[in-house]
């Protein structure tokens, strides 16, 4: 089995099978813990460390992981949600949401006019997501940032999937107030 | 349902829909609030970045690394875990499986062979 995982009295070791489980999970996972981090990260370098660390701790604690605890989606994501915690905690930053990035250009909006425009309305709404509590800006980033289901979202915030469902409502509605009010000013 | 929770029940479901990067069908039945809500949707889906091919394959090494250090350390403690891990394997444990079947077989074949002879 995949998942066949020792466990010492002492220590927790990773067996030739679940070395392989995690070679699987951590190619399928790595792209979605990268966005997350980024979407709340505004440095690209302090956003590849923050991956890095999490996939090091995970390797490292990947012995104790319990399939039937949880799915290593939820064990993942509560890995790299702490070690964003972490890291504000250490710098203590208070930006929990990237307010200044870059927005990248397409052919999408033809003018430099409209890209000025699309550029300055991303920065806006990122400025009102940064104002939210934590508990909103969490489930609106797994959200956004992964397409994640409600209940994946409530397994990691510890909420329930119906909670989820209203809190997500509720901040959509304010940022869009939030940015019709700025857009009318 | 009251007409609060329809419209967040659209809200979510169309939400849904957008992240996992599906067009909308027909929005032609969502309120006018409701759908800006979910134009704003759409917008920050295009937010989260991709990482580089450099970074990903950088970090593909270095997990690899990791893995092999983990696997040395686990044979330098257990000699033979590495046998027993390929015995766990199904394919070897169908094969020894069918090896010992035949050697059965072939006894309890030499056996009848020889009461009968």
């Amino acid at each position: 089995m995949m998942f066949n995982i020792i466990k010492n009295a002492d220590s927790t070791k990773v067996s030739n099978d679940s070395r392989e489980a995690y070679a699987i999970l951590y190619e399928q996972f790595m792209p979605r813990v990268y966005r997350y981090i980024s979407f709340r990260i505004s440095d690209e370098n302090t956003a590849q460390d923050l991956t890095s660390s999490v996939f090091e701790k995970a390797l490292t604690k990947f012995g104790s992981f319990d399939p039937q605890k949880a799915s290593f989606s939820t064990w993942i994501f509560t890995i790299a949600r702490n070690t964003v915690i972490d890291h504000y905690r250490v710098y203590k930053k208070h930006e929990d949401v990237v307010t200044n990035v870059e927005t990248k250009t397409t052919a999408q909006y033809p003018s430099p006019e409209d890209e000025a425009i699309k550029a300055e309305n991303t920065k806006r709404l990122r400025i009102f997501l940064s104002r939210l509590n934590k508990r909103e800006q969490e489930a609106i980033i797994l959200k956004y940032s992964n397409g994640m289901s409600n209940r994946e979202i409530g397994e990691i915030l510890n909420l329930t999937e119906t909670n989820v469902g209203s809190i997500l409502c509720r901040t959509i509605r304010k940022l869009r107030n939030s940015f019709v009010e700025w857009q009318n000013e | 349902m009251n007409k609060k929770q329809n419209k967040d029940k659209q809200l979510l479901e169309n939400l849904d829909r957008i992240v996992a990067g599906e067009k909308l069908q027909d929005d032609s039945g969502l309120d006018k609030d409701t759908k800006a809500a979910l134009e704003l949707s759409r917008e920050m889906t295009s937010w989260p970045k991709t990482p580089s091919k450099e970074f990903k394959a950088d970090l593909k090494a270095r997990v690899t690394h990791q893995l092999a250090v983990e696997k040395k350390r686990e044979v330098a403690k257990n000699p033979f875990s590495e046998f027993r891990d390929v015995l766990r394997r199904p394919a070897w444990q169908l094969t020894f499986g069918a090896i010992g079947a035949a050697i059965i077989a072939g006894i309890i074949f030499l056996i009848v062979y020889l009461l009968n002879r």
